[in-house]
């Protein structure tokens, strides 16, 4: 088995493309450098107050362009900014703030993957390899395990570029303490204060768990329909529109079945739900049961099919 | 025939049928392949030859029957049976972004026990040693053709299986893999399977050929190499073949008309002999050809006659 993954190692590796992305993926992290600045030396009240306005002209300006989630999320940034004036609260810049606000960055990492993953069973198609990789003594499932780790090793190096070179950047801001600074989140409904560290964790493993998501089914779509770009082409539309499409559907009672209502966990964690009377526990077994699917149809559909 | 073949069977078929969307592609076929022979897999196209081959190498399903290869079961045993096996499915497609060693490596890894002296081996056996480090892709198609024999006998395999090994080869390549396979065959005492759609490919290198049509066995055909001492039916055109077969007949010696002329069973020397008895009796030879066609007479009567 580690022999097998070596060899998918070295079909990702050897192959200049997988590079390419991995430099984009650098470079994409570093280009918000140009447009961000790191000194605090401005007065920090006569900002906030500045981005309360600038919100508060967004909200009547635009309110028709707005959907209910936007307006609650404007109005939580409005109400944090006040407690900070009332509590006479400065916000704290660390390393942690920059790993935060690089973090939406995993999206375009969660992108490279599903490529990787798209490609992992269909090239061997495509490069008519797959006659003279599947008449070896290794079992299929266990070829196919091996992709699929070696598809995971990928993206626990795309996650590292994007934990590593943000904090990074943050130490060389703000310095490396910075473990106690603290954030103000809305939670249930109030401000509260909450350790940066933890909300950086959280998001990651959200980000984590919906990639892993997002992954196991473009590698599904990969083995059942060996093509790359209709693989990469569904995950991405599903990726993007899937949020979009479980709203539409929010007011059905099976709404809360589909993955894509269960695939953000972030709203647990502010003491929401993605949908009304859903659970964390709801959502963390819905999510298990469609892995295991995810897997069995790969494995059944790799196993059994005649090689043409 | 042989030379050096240990004539056990080494991969038998028993009763191997394949039935895709409740069409038969494979009827029945049943017939043993012994250690140290060519074994030639003859049929035109659309017979079954491929199916076949592909359920003897694990990458399709066995229907109902079953295939040993060293006394394991393909269905039941599949790892153990490929663990003997080594094959070429149609062109050996190979990774074009590795090197071809590279690519020996990967497929080393998938069997315990290979050394990288055996590699080194198997590189020198095919003459690639001044290209290994090269990648595929700035292979020759001979030049692959080689690799993917290397790539079939990196495990020393007990059967080398080839899927129309000369598809796109010049005749200076066909020759040198004819030449090769002999070897492998008659020195090393590996079983070789080769299947096409070409009679004289089949009569020039194999030591018998099993003709399927339809998905069924028609028969097995020993091919005897043709000596110097083995009468052999001589066709002779002759300016006045009426007089020549009087002429022939009066000896004794039994004379076929022909629309061409007239057919004798000759030796080597007795075609001399004869020919200087037709000149001295004043009959213009214009031509003497030696017809060995008993396999393709049955080759054009099983697929002209309107079968196919």
């Amino acid at each position: 088995m580690i022999n097998l993954i070596r060899n998918e190692n070295m079909k990702i590796y050897r192959r200049a493309r997988t590079w390419i992305l991995i430099a984009l993926q650098i470079v994409a992290i570093f280009v918000p450098l140009f447009f961000v600045q790191f000194n605090n030396d401005t007065d920090w009240r006569a900002a906030i107050v500045e981005e309360n306005n600038m919100y508060a002209m967004e909200l009547s300006e635009s309110e028709q362009f707005l959907n209910e989630e936007d307006i609650q999320e404007i109005n939580s940034r409005i109400e944090i900014n006040n407690y900070r004036l009332e509590h006479n609260i400065a916000p704290e810049s660390s390393l942690w703030n920059v790993v935060m606000e690089w973090s939406f960055l995993l999206q375009i990492g969660t992108f490279f993957i599903v490529i990787i993953a798209s490609d992992a069973v269909a090239s061997e198609f495509s490069w008519g390899t797959a006659k003279l990789l599947l008449i070896r003594p290794a079992s299929r499932i266990k070829i196919l395990m091996s992709k699929y780790i070696a598809m995971l090793l990928f993206a626990a190096i795309i996650f590292l570029l994007n934990f590593i070179c943000p904090m990074l950047i943050g130490a060389f801001a703000h310095g490396f303490d910075g473990f106690t600074a603290m954030n103000l989140v809305m939670k249930d409904g109030a401000v509260q204060e909450s350790y940066v560290v933890l909300d950086v964790l959280r998001i990651y493993l959200s980000e984590a768990i919906g990639t892993l998501m997002i992954v196991t089914l473009a590698f599904m779509l990969s083995t059942v329909f060996r093509s790359s770009s209709l693989s990469i082409t569904m995950a991405i539309l599903l990726l993007m529109f899937g949020k979009s499409i479980t709203m539409l559907l929010g007011k059905y009672e099976w709404a809360k079945f589909i993955l894509f209502a269960n695939i953000d966990l972030t709203p647990y964690f502010n003491g929401g739900a993605p949908l009304p009377g859903m659970t964390l526990g709801f959502s963390i077994i819905m999510l298990c049961i469609y892995f295991i699917v995810f897997h069995v149809i790969s494995c059944g559909v790799f196993a059994k099919r005649d090689i043409a | 025939m042989n030379t050096n073949g240990s004539n056990k069977p080494v991969l038998s078929l028993n009763g191997v049928s394949k039935v895709i969307k409740g069409k038969s592609l494979v009827k029945g076929l049943t017939f043993d392949v012994r250690g140290g022979e060519i074994f030639g897999f003859l049929g035109p196209n659309g017979a079954g030859k491929t199916t076949t081959i592909r359920m003897m190498v694990g990458l399709m399903s066995i229907t109902s029957g079953d295939i040993t290869i060293e006394g394991h079961s393909v269905k039941h045993h599949t790892s153990k049976a490929m663990r003997h096996v080594g094959a070429i499915v149609e062109n050996p497609e190979m990774y074009k972004f590795l090197t071809g060693y590279q690519n020996l490596v990967h497929f080393a890894r998938m069997y315990s026990g290979i050394t990288k002296e055996r590699i080194n081996e198997v590189v020198a056996l095919v003459g690639l040693q001044a290209r290994i480090h090269d990648k595929v892709k700035t292979y020759s198609l001979g030049m692959r053709q080689r690799l993917g024999v290397a790539q079939a006998l990196l495990h020393n395999p007990s059967v080398l299986i080839l899927d129309e090994p000369t598809n796109g080869l010049d005749p200076a390549g066909i020759k040198e893999l004819r030449d090769y396979l002999k070897k492998l065959a008659h020195e090393a005492g590996i079983a070789v399977i080769v299947s096409s759609h070409l009679l004289s490919e089949m009569e020039l290198m194999c030591d018998r050929v099993a003709i399927i049509q339809h998905g069924e066995l028609i028969e097995i055909q020993e091919i005897y190499e043709v000596t110097s001492e083995d009468e052999q039916q001589v066709l002779f055109q002759v300016d006045r073949p009426d007089e020549a077969i009087s002429f022939i007949a009066r000896q004794g010696t039994e004379v076929t008309r022909m629309e061409q002329g007239f057919l004798v069973s000759l030796d080597h020397e007795q075609t001399a002999v004869m020919n200087k008895k037709l000149v001295d009796a004043g009959i213009k030879v214009y031509g003497i050809a030696k017809q060995n066609k008993s396999l393709e007479d049955k080759f054009l009567e099983m697929t002209e006659g309107g079968i196919l």
